[in-house]
């Protein structure tokens, strides 16, 4: 008697949970409206940094595009190392119905390809990765997106060059020469600081994490130790300019404004480097809501067409913050020189081509020249030429001027 | 030398609320309750400390707000395993998971107008860098053990009171009995559940301290959804090191905060001495970050293959006293 109750409650349980599937199946049919799923790596209530950065981004686009609440479903705090975890979030996100899946870190790569191939009927875009996607063969529903920030990273470079006596600058780096994304940061940062500074070196310090707060402000602690009078960073957090600020030394955001982010930082943090994400997150759903019709992915040719997302300067996807008040005034002159230089997107100058700036003062004027110059990794030898796919993808090395700390 | 000074002074930077925790712990567990709600009590004294330094712009009511909410913890870890005798390791991760997901959940919602409300500088810097003074100019010795901040200091001077307690009062004798056979304790008419209340609850607020510590020194009274780290769990296996003694629990939290503490200095010192230890440097970070781990394992070891079977450990900890039992 027990067994049959029982079984009879069982088979109760199993009729309902097909019911509910089958209600769940409906309802995802009939929703036809454009969907857009993000993952993001830290937490989405973070007031600045990388998740801040690009969840202002996706609330540009939301309203730029005037989409409702409804139609954005984020899921924050995914561990970027955690495979598990990240096919769940993007499993969830199918399933909660998007039609186009933004992944913000560069560790979401290979599971966002994997899921690419399984969905075609589903936009991928995937930030700061290195692969490339289309062509024969590839999935043509996964795209990349980046920015040459190494260009603003240049641009701060300037101000720390400028703002530093003791000719010792910190750089805390989430990772060292295995990301090129780090490597090309910490380069051209050290290259703008040598345009203006010859005698000053760069160390860095590695911390093997995008997002690890306590030994963000420990590396920068041990950094300031060694006599750096400027920590500048490229870890997720603001930690780094907290610290500097607590032992009376500047600091150099990145993200998003970090004198913002801490009291009196508007003295403490010489600048930010800052993303802009609103313009591509807005262009791409722009465009990847033109390529579906009824819900389906019809237009695969356009999406194509709009192709990997490589930011430049003129398009405003990445800059430097207003300079603080301690910066000296020519700052500002050597920095428009060298933003004019960037807006033009001139061929002949970048930060990594084999001519250098440099600057020279004459009767209260800034003037700028070009002058050749050969790059060099810390170990002497040659770097050879550096493409763009050297610098998003292929950067195992430091420059000359960049001392590794460990 | 630099180098060697800062990763010592780090060290007991980072030791101080591993030490802070695990007192805590050793009052938790001398009276026979293991607590393994560490890590939940730490965050919510960390939250509750920092909201209450933020409001009241004095650091000495912030570290009483961290004690009362890590107390307050601990009573609820009290009431739970004494008066409804729940089973203690399930209760100690319920606390964890508990207090952990009350910090966050405080923490994500504190936001006003778009921003945390970060500790005030003038705050944070009376938390950071105070020192004694005079003392603290004296080369060498100055910078490694006086220029240290308030916390450091008090976590000090609450782990000796502990020892002290612990081995030279009655009442702390009384306290061990409870923890080694409550049954003879209670025959020889000490109240039991009061002992154990007072010192579970006592212990709660210590760790409390503990989280404010992380909150506001190790995090920069900066808000991230993982101000603890850890740090509750290293202070579990503390215990064990320290043998269930608050004096060498000092030795054994500052060791662990060296161990902790390399993993951000050992460039330093590569660079320092890059004849002697340069090769410091090529190891990779993440057998730094395991080494506090490896060396509990080692300590385990070492004590089992002493034959002292499970050294200081109180006899009847962990399991709960039913007095009709007896």
């Amino acid at each position: 008697m027990k067994k049959r109750i029982i079984s009879f409650l069982l088979m109760i349980v199993l009729v309902c949970s097909c019911f509910a599937a089958f209600a769940g199946c409906n309802k995802n049919d009939g929703n036809k409206e454009f969907k857009v799923g993000v993952l993001h790596i830290n937490p989405v209530s973070s007031t600045s940094g990388y998740t801040y950065a690009h969840q202002q981004g996706i609330i540009a686009m939301q309203n730029a595009l005037s989409l409702k609440d409804s139609q954005i479903i984020i899921k924050d705090s995914i561990d970027d190392n955690n495979s598990s975890a990240i096919n769940t979030a993007i499993e969830e996100l199918i399933e909660a119905g998007c039609n186009m899946i933004i992944g913000t870190s560069f560790g979401y790569m290979e599971e966002l390809q994997n899921y690419a191939n399984e969905y075609p009927n589903i936009i991928f875009s995937h930030g700061t990765g290195s692969l490339d996607t289309f062509g024969e063969g590839k999935n043509n529903n996964m795209n990349n997106y980046f920015g040459r920030i190494y260009q603003a990273r240049y641009l701060s470079g300037i101000v720390a060059g400028l703002s530093t006596t003791s000719n010792k600058i910190g750089y805390v780096s989430a990772f060292g020469t295995t990301i090129a994304e780090c490597t090309s940061g910490v380069n051209a940062f050290a290259l703008g600081v040598q345009a203006v500074n010859p005698d000053a070196v760069v160390y860095v310090k590695t911390l093997n994490s995008w997002y690890d707060p306590a030994n963000e402000a420990a590396y920068a602690k041990a950094l300031i130790d060694m006599g750096c009078d400027v920590i500048a960073q490229h870890c997720d957090t603001e930690q780094p300019s907290v610290e500097a600020q607590k032992a009376g030394v500047y600091s150099i955001g990145y993200n998003s404004d970090m004198s913002k982010a801490i009291d009196n930082g508007e003295q403490t943090v010489l600048t930010s480097v800052v993303w802009n994400w609103g313009v591509y997150y807005t262009a791409a759903v722009r465009e990847a809501m033109k390529c579906f019709e009824n819900g389906e992915f019809k237009n695969t040719d356009a999406w194509v067409a709009f192709g990997n997302y490589y930011g430049s300067y003129a398009d405003g996807l990445y800059d430097i913050t207003p300079l603080s008040s301690e910066v000296s005034s020519d700052a500002a002159s050597i920095l428009e020189l060298v933003k004019e230089e960037m807006r033009k997107g001139t061929t002949d100058w970048d930060v990594f081509t084999n001519k250098a700036l440099s600057f020279t003062k004459e009767n209260e004027v800034w003037t700028m020249s070009k002058v050749d110059r050969e790059l060099k990794k810390a170990d002497g030898t040659a770097t050879g030429e550096i493409t763009v796919s050297n610098i998003v993808g292929d950067m195992p090395y430091w420059i000359q001027g960049v001392n590794y700390v460990a | 030398m630099n180098a060697i000074i800062s990763l010592l002074s780090s060290a007991i930077t980072r030791g101080a609320p591993l030490l802070l925790g695990t007192t805590g712990e050793i009052l938790n567990e001398k009276s026979g309750s293991l607590n393994l709600g560490v890590e939940g009590i730490m965050a919510v004294g960390a939250i509750g400390g920092f909201l209450g330094a933020c409001w009241t712009e004095s650091i000495i009511l912030g570290i009483l707000f961290g004690f009362i909410c890590g107390a307050l913890c601990g009573l609820l870890f009290a009431f739970l395993t004494i008066t409804m005798k729940a089973n203690q390791n399930v209760t100690g991760l319920a606390m964890t998971i508990f207090g952990v997901g009350v910090c966050r959940f405080i923490g994500q919602n504190m936001k006003t107008e778009g921003t945390f409300p970060i500790m005030n500088p003038n705050l944070t810097s009376k938390f950071a860098e105070n020192g004694i003074p005079l003392l603290k100019n004296i080369p060498i010795i100055g910078p490694l053990l006086f220029s240290h901040n308030i916390l450091v200091y008090l976590a000090i001077i609450i782990a000796v009171c502990v020892w002290i307690y612990m081995n030279k009062t009655k009442a702390g004798l009384k306290m061990r009995a409870i923890g080694e056979n409550p049954a003879a304790a209670d025959s020889v008419g000490i109240n039991v559940d009061l002992y154990k209340y007072i010192n579970i609850t006592l212990g709660g607020g210590i760790m409390g301290i503990g989280g404010l510590y992380m909150g506001v020194i190790i995090n920069n009274g900066t808000w991230n959804d993982d101000w603890i780290g850890g740090y509750g769990w290293i202070a579990v296996a503390l215990v064990i090191f320290a043998n269930w003694s608050a004096v060498k629990a000092l030795l054994g939290s500052f060791i662990f905060g060296l161990m902790l503490a390399l993993q951000s200095k050992v460039g330093n010192l590569a660079a320092e001495f890059p004849n002697a230890l340069g090769w410091t440097a090529k190891i990779p970070v993440e057998f730094y970050m395991a080494l506090p781990f490896i060396l509990t394992a080692v300590v385990l070891i070492i004590n089992s293959a002493m034959h002292k079977k499970s050294g200081n450990a109180p006899s009847a900890m962990g399991i709960n006293y039913y007095r009709e039992d007896r």
